[in-house]
C-alpha cells in the first residue's frame, strides 16, 4: 500500500470519499513524514502542531482539497502564525490576519501544516539565504532545492505536504518545481489576489501553486483564484472551456535551444515536443526570447520595487527595534543587523536605480515593454511557448553564493513570463544523468492557465516521469 | 532698488470623506489616538492600498471649481524618505501625470477681479500626526496616516502677503461652498505652504527660492510671507545672496528660522505605484453640477442686489448663509436692509445662542417684514432683537407684534406736535435760550420729547417740528 502521503492530491481525495483513508490518516503519514525527514531537509520553518485534521468523511460537495495538509511558504500571512519571510527583522511577527489566498485554502477544508523556507524576502535562487535555515534537494544531498520557495517545493515532493503555496516573482515557483521534480504553476499576474502576501517586488509577484501533478495544480488554481476588492491589480479570468490539445499551436525557439541549455535538459526538451506533436498538437517555430535583456530588466525592475517595498522594515511600530538616539539611526541599525547581505544588496541597488539623475528605471521599463510585446507577438500565433524552466539540474550547495551573476542565470527562462505577466507551468520530465529531475515551461497567454493546464496533462502523461522512490539520505 | 516678490504656494485640503484615502478606517470619530487605524494604513507587511472612490470624486469637483483640466489617465507614485511619520517609509501621491492641471483661484477686488493660475492638483495620503513631548519620546498618533488629501499648487505669482493671503481665503470659502472640504486651517484641514523668492522690480527671472512652512492661519501666512520678502531685500541690498533652504515660520517670534539646507532635501526616489491601477475617472463623474461660485454670488451681490463690497463678501463667506439672504430678499426683503438685519440683530440672537447664523428655525417672512420696516424707519432698530425672540419663541409676527406692542414710529404730525408742546411748555427757560441762539439745545429738546413718547417719536421729525417752534423770532 502507497504511503497516502506520497499518492497525488486527487488520489487521496478519491480515497477519502471511498472512505479507504480518513483525514486524520492521512495527516499522520504527513506527519510521520516530516518527522522522518524534515531535520534532514529543513523545508520547514515552524509547524503549526495544534492542526487537527477535519472529522469524518468528507461532506458529498466537498472541495478536492478538504483534508488535505498543505504548507504554506513563510511570506503568505496566516492568522497567528510567525510569518518571517526567514528574516531577522521580521523575527517573532505573527501575522494579525489570513492571505486572501489563504482563507481560500480555508473555506475549501485544507489543513495547513506550517510555513515553509525560503530565501529572505524571496530574494534567492537556492534559499540558501536566509540566516538560520536552509533546504536542501530531497533527491541528492549535496544540492539545493532551488528557491526562493525551495522549502515547499521540497516539502511537495518529498511527501511532507500534499501540495503548497508559494510566491513566483522572477521564477521562485517553477525553479524550485524543476530542482525538486514537482509541478509550479505561476499564473498570470493578477489572476491570485496578492492581498497577505508579503510584497518583493509588487508589480511582478504573484502567489503560485506546488503540486505532484497538473491536475492536483489546477484544483489549487482554481481553489485561490478570482478577483478580490483588497487588491486593486487583481483581475478574474475568462470563464468556459478551453479546446482541446489537437487545436492547439505550440512555439519552440527557432534554431534549436540554446547554447546555454545542457545535453540532457535539451534532449528532455525535444521529447517533450514529439510528445505535444504526437498528441496532435501543432509545432511552430517563433523567436527566441533575449532572455539576457530580461536578466537584465528584470534585476532592475525588481530591485527598485523592492527598496521601496522594504523601506517599511525600520523597527518602528512592527517587526524587530533597532536602537540610537533619533529616528533614522535606530532604523539604519534594525535594518543592518536584520536584513541578510543579498537583502541589503538588492535594497541599495533599487535606492540607486531610484536615485534622482538615474535613467535606469526608465530604461528598464522600456526593455520590459519590448519583451513582453515580443512574447505578444509570439503568443499570436501560438496557444503557448514551450522553453526549459532551467538550464540544467539544480546546482550544488553552495556553488553559486560567491557568483551573484550565475546565481541570477538560474532565472533566465523564468523572469520573461514575470515581466510580461503571463501564466507559465513547470512540468517535471525527466531525470538527468546525475539522477536529478529535470522538467520543461510553457508559458501561456494572458487567461490561459486552463490551456497550459491542458497541456500539462499531454507532457505529463507522455514522459511518465517518477519522483526517486524515497528521500536520499 | 525696489524688488518684487513672487511667490508660490502649496495648499493641502483634506478632502471631506467618511474614511481614509486607500482603506477602510474613519477619518473623523471618537476615541483616543491610535483607534482608527489598520494594518492597510499601518503599512503592515501584506497589505495593499485600495483608493477611495469619493476622494476622487471630491478631487474632481475641485478641479471643475478651479476650472482645472481634469487628466483622461493619472498615476500614483510612491514617494520614498524615512520619518515616523510614513508607516510605509513612503508617501502615496501622485507625480505624474495628476488628476488635474491648470485652473485659477479667483475673487473679487474692490472694483474688479484677481486671479492666481494654477499648475495642478492632485491627490495623496496624509502622514500620521507626531506629539512632541518635552520628556521621553515622541508620540505616533496613527489616526490621521492615510487621511485623503488634495493638494493644489499655484503658478509664481508677484505679490505680498496680502495676496497670498487672500488667496488661501479664496480656496478656503470654495473648499466649503462646494462641499469638498470643511478647510479650517486651525484643525489642519487646509494646510500652506510658501515658496519665495525676490527680483529687482520690472526683472525677469526668478530669484533663488526659500520654501516656507508651519504658517497655521491665513493671517500667519500674510505675516511670514512679508517678513520673508523683506529679510530676502535686506540680504541682497548688502550685496549678499540668498541661500535656497527651507525655512519655519515662528509665530511667536514672528520670524523664520531655518529648518532645511537645500543640500539635505532628501532624494524621494519617486517610483510608480506598482499596487494602484492607472486612475481614469469615468466622463459622467468629471461632469459637475456645481453652484454658483462664491466669488460670482459676491459679484451679484454688489450688482443686483446692491450691497456695498464689505457686506457682498461678508455674506458670501458661507454658502448657507449666502442662500439664507437671498431667500428673506426672494419673501420681499429689500436687499440691503435684509443684510442688515441678518447681520445685525439675527447674528447678535444666533451669537447669543451659541450657533451659526442660518441654523435657527428662522421664519423667512417674518424676517423679511421685520427687515422692511425698519429699513423704512417705522421701527427703531434696537427693537429687532427682541421682536425676532418672539419670532423665534412663539412664532409671532414682528410686524404684528410691533403695532400691537406699540412700538412703531410715530410720525403723525398732530401726536408728535403734541408731545413738541409739552416739551417746550415743561422747560420755558431752556426754550428761551435757545431761540436767542444756544442751538445745541435742540437735541436735548428731541430727547425730552423722545422721551415724552415712550420712545415712538420719529427723532428727525420732531427736531424738524422744534426748529420751527424755537426759531429764532
Amino acid at each position: 500500500m502507497t504511503d497516502p502521503a506520497r499518492l497525488s492530491l486527487l488520489e487521496a481525495a478519491r480515497l477519502l470519499r471511498e472512505g479507504s483513508l480518513t483525514a486524520d490518516g492521512l495527516l499522520a503519514s504527513v506527519r510521520e513524514r516530516i518527522r522522518a525527514h524534515d531535520a534532514a531537509l529543513g523545508c520547514y520553518r515552524r509547524l503549526d502542531e495544534r492542526v487537527q485534521a477535519p472529522d469524518g468523511p468528507p461532506p458529498a460537495d466537498a472541495s478536492p482539497l478538504w483534508g488535505m495538509p498543505a504548507a504554506l511558504k513563510a511570506n503568505i500571512c496566516r492568522r497567528g502564525w510567525v510569518t518571517d519571510c526567514a528574516s531577522r527583522i521580521l523575527d517573532g511577527w505573527v501575522a494579525p490576519y489570513d492571505a486572501v489566498a489563504v482563507s481560500r485554502l480555508d473555506a475549501a477544508g485544507a489543513v495547513l501544516l506550517g510555513s515553509g523556507a525560503m530565501d529572505e524576502f524571496g530574494m534567492g535562487s537556492s534559499t540558501e539565504h536566509a540566516h538560520d535555515l536552509r533546504t536542501r534537494n530531497p533527491w541528492a544531498p549535496n544540492r539545493t532545492a532551488g528557491g526562493s520557495s525551495g522549502g515547499v517545493a521540497a516539502a511537495v515532493a518529498a511527501g511532507l505536504a500534499m501540495f503548497a503555496l508559494g510566491s513566483d516573482t522572477g521564477g521562485s515557483v517553477r525553479q524550485p518545481a524543476h530542482c525538486c521534480g514537482v509541478v509550479g504553476l505561476k499564473p498570470g499576474y493578477g489572476r491570485v489576489p496578492r492581498t497577505g502576501l508579503v510584497a518583493h517586488a509588487s508589480s511582478l509577484d504573484v502567489i503560485g501553486v506546488l503540486a505532484r501533478t497538473v491536475d492536483d495544480a489546477g484544483v489549487v488554481f482554481s481553489t485561490i483564484a478570482g478577483r478580490d476588492p483588497s487588491d486593486a491589480t487583481s483581475v478574474d479570468g475568462p470563464a468556459g472551456a478551453t479546446a482541446g490539445t489537437s487545436s492547439m499551436t505550440v512555439g519552440i525557439p527557432a534554431g534549436g535551444w540554446d547554447d546555454t541549455v545542457e545535453p540532457d535538459q535539451a534532449r528532455a526538451l525535444d521529447t517533450v515536443a514529439d510528445a505535444l506533436a504526437a498528441a496532435g498538437v501543432t509545432l511552430r517555430e517563433v523567436a527566441s526570447p533575449d532572455t539576457d535583456l530580461a536578466l537584465a530588466a528584470y534585476a532592475v525592475i525588481a530591485a527598485a520595487e523592492a527598496s521601496a517595498d522594504l523601506a517599511r522594515y525600520d523597527g518602528t511600530h512592527f517587526g524587530v527595534s533597532g536602537s540610537g538616539p533619533d529616528h533614522g539611526t535606530a532604523a539604519r541599525s534594525a535594518r543592518t543587523a536584520g536584513f541578510g547581505l543579498e537583502v541589503k544588496l538588492r535594497t541599495l541597488v533599487g535606492a540607486h536605480v531610484l536615485s534622482s539623475g538615474s535613467d535606469l528605471l526608465d530604461r528598464a521599463r522600456t526593455a520590459r515593454l519590448l519583451i513582453a510585446s515580443s512574447l505578444a507577438e509570439a503568443m499570436q500565433s501560438c496557444h503557448a511557448l514551450l522553453w526549459p524552466t532551467c538550464d540544467g539540474p539544480a546546482f550544488r550547495l553552495g556553488e553559486r553564493l560567491d557568483d551573484p551573476v550565475a546565481m541570477r542565470a538560474a532565472d533566465r527562462w523564468t523572469v520573461p513570463a514575470n515581466l510580461a505577466g503571463l501564466p507559465a507551468l513547470t512540468v517535471p520530465v525527466a531525470t538527468c544523468s546525475e539522477g536529478l529531475p529535470l522538467s520543461c515551461q510553457l508559458v501561456g497567454r494572458r487567461g490561459s492557465e486552463g490551456e497550459l493546464l491542458e497541456l500539462g496533462r499531454v507532457v505529463e502523461q507522455a514522459m511518465g516521469f517518477r519522483l526517486p522512490g524515497e528521500v536520499a539520505p | 532698488m525696489t524688488f518684487e516678490t513672487i511667490i508660490g504656494l502649496e495648499i493641502h485640503l483634506r478632502l471631506a470623506t467618511a474614511t481614509k484615502l486607500f482603506c477602510a478606517c474613519p477619518v473623523e470619530g471618537p476615541g483616543g489616538p491610535n483607534t482608527k487605524i489598520c494594518p492597510v494604513c499601518l503599512g503592515l507587511p501584506g497589505t495593499l492600498p485600495v483608493l477611495n472612490g469619493r476622494a476622487v470624486g471630491l478631487g474632481l469637483r475641485l478641479a471643475a471649481a478651479l476650472e482645472a483640466t481634469p487628466a483622461p489617465v493619472s498615476l500614483f507614485a510612491r514617494k520614498q524618505y524615512v520619518y515616523p511619520d510614513l508607516p510605509r517609509n513612503y508617501q502615496i501621491t501622485q507625480l505624474d501625470p495628476p488628476l488635474a492641471t491648470g485652473g485659477r483661484i479667483e475673487g473679487l477686488t474692490a472694483d474688479g477681479l484677481w486671479a492666481v493660475p494654477l499648475t495642478r492638483l492632485h491627490l495623496e495620503e496624509d502622514a500620521a500626526r507626531l506629539e512632541h513631548r518635552s520628556d521621553g519620546p515622541s508620540g505616533v498618533d496613527f489616526d490621521r496616516a492615510g487621511a485623503p488629501l488634495a493638494e493644489i499648487v499655484t503658478a509664481p505669482f508677484p505679490g505680498a502677503g496680502a495676496e497670498a493671503e487672500r488667496c488661501v481665503r479664496a480656496l478656503q470659502r470654495l473648499a466649503r461652498w462646494i462641499g469638498v472640504s470643511a478647510a479650517r486651517m486651525e484643525a489642519g484641514e487646509l494646510r500652506c505652504d510658501a515658496n519665495i523668492s525676490i527680483r529687482p522690480a520690472g526683472s525677469l527671472g526668478l530669484g533663488p527660492r526659500v520654501e516656507l512652512k508651519n504658517m497655521n492661519s491665513a493671517r500667519g501666512v500674510r505675516l511670514a510671507v512679508d517678513h520673508e520678502a523683506a529679510r530676502q531685500a535686506g540680504i541682497v541690498a548688502s550685496g549678499e545672496t540668498v541661500e535656497e533652504e527651507t525655512r519655519t515660520w515662528d509665530p511667536v517670534r514672528r520670524r523664520t528660522v531655518t529648518l532645511r539646507r537645500k543640500e539635505d532635501e532628501p532624494d524621494y526616489r519617486y517610483l510608480p505605484e506598482p499596487d494602484l491601477p492607472p486612475l481614469r475617472p469615468d466622463p459622467a463623474s468629471i461632469q459637475q453640477d456645481l453652484p454658483e461660485l462664491p466669488w460670482r454670488r459676491e459679484l451679484r451681490f454688489r450688482d443686483e442686489l446692491g450691497l456695498d463690497p464689505e457686506r457682498a463678501a461678508a455674506a458670501t463667506a458661507h454658502r448657507a448663509v449666502a442662500d439664507f439672504l437671498e431667500e428673506v430678499v426672494a419673501a420681499g426683503a429689500a436687499p440691503r436692509a435684509a443684510a442688515n438685519l441678518l447681520w445685525g440683530a439675527a447674528a447678535a440672537v444666533a451669537n447669543e445662542r451659541g450657533v451659526d447664523l442660518a441654523e435657527p428655525d428662522w421664519s423667512i417672512e417674518h424676517l423679511a417684514g421685520l427687515a422692511n420696516l425698519t429699513a423704512s424707519g417705522d421701527l427703531p432698530v434696537r427693537h429687532a432683537a427682541d421682536l425676532l425672540l418672539t419670532s423665534l419663541d412663539e412664532g409671532a409676527d414682528p410686524v404684528e407684534e410691533a403695532g400691537r406692542l406699540g412700538l412703531l414710529v410715530e410720525h403723525d404730525d398732530a401726536r408728535l406736535e403734541a408731545w413738541v408742546d409739552e416739551a417746550v411748555a415743561a422747560a420755558p427757560d431752556e426754550a428761551e435760550a435757545c431761540r436767542a441762539g444756544r442751538t445745541a439745545l435742540l437735541g436735548w429738546f428731541v430727547g425730552r420729547v423722545v422721551e415724552l413718547s415712550g420712545g415712538r417719536a420719529d427723532p428727525r421729525r420732531a427736531a424738524a417740528l422744534l426748529r420751527d417752534r424755537l426759531a429764532p423770532p
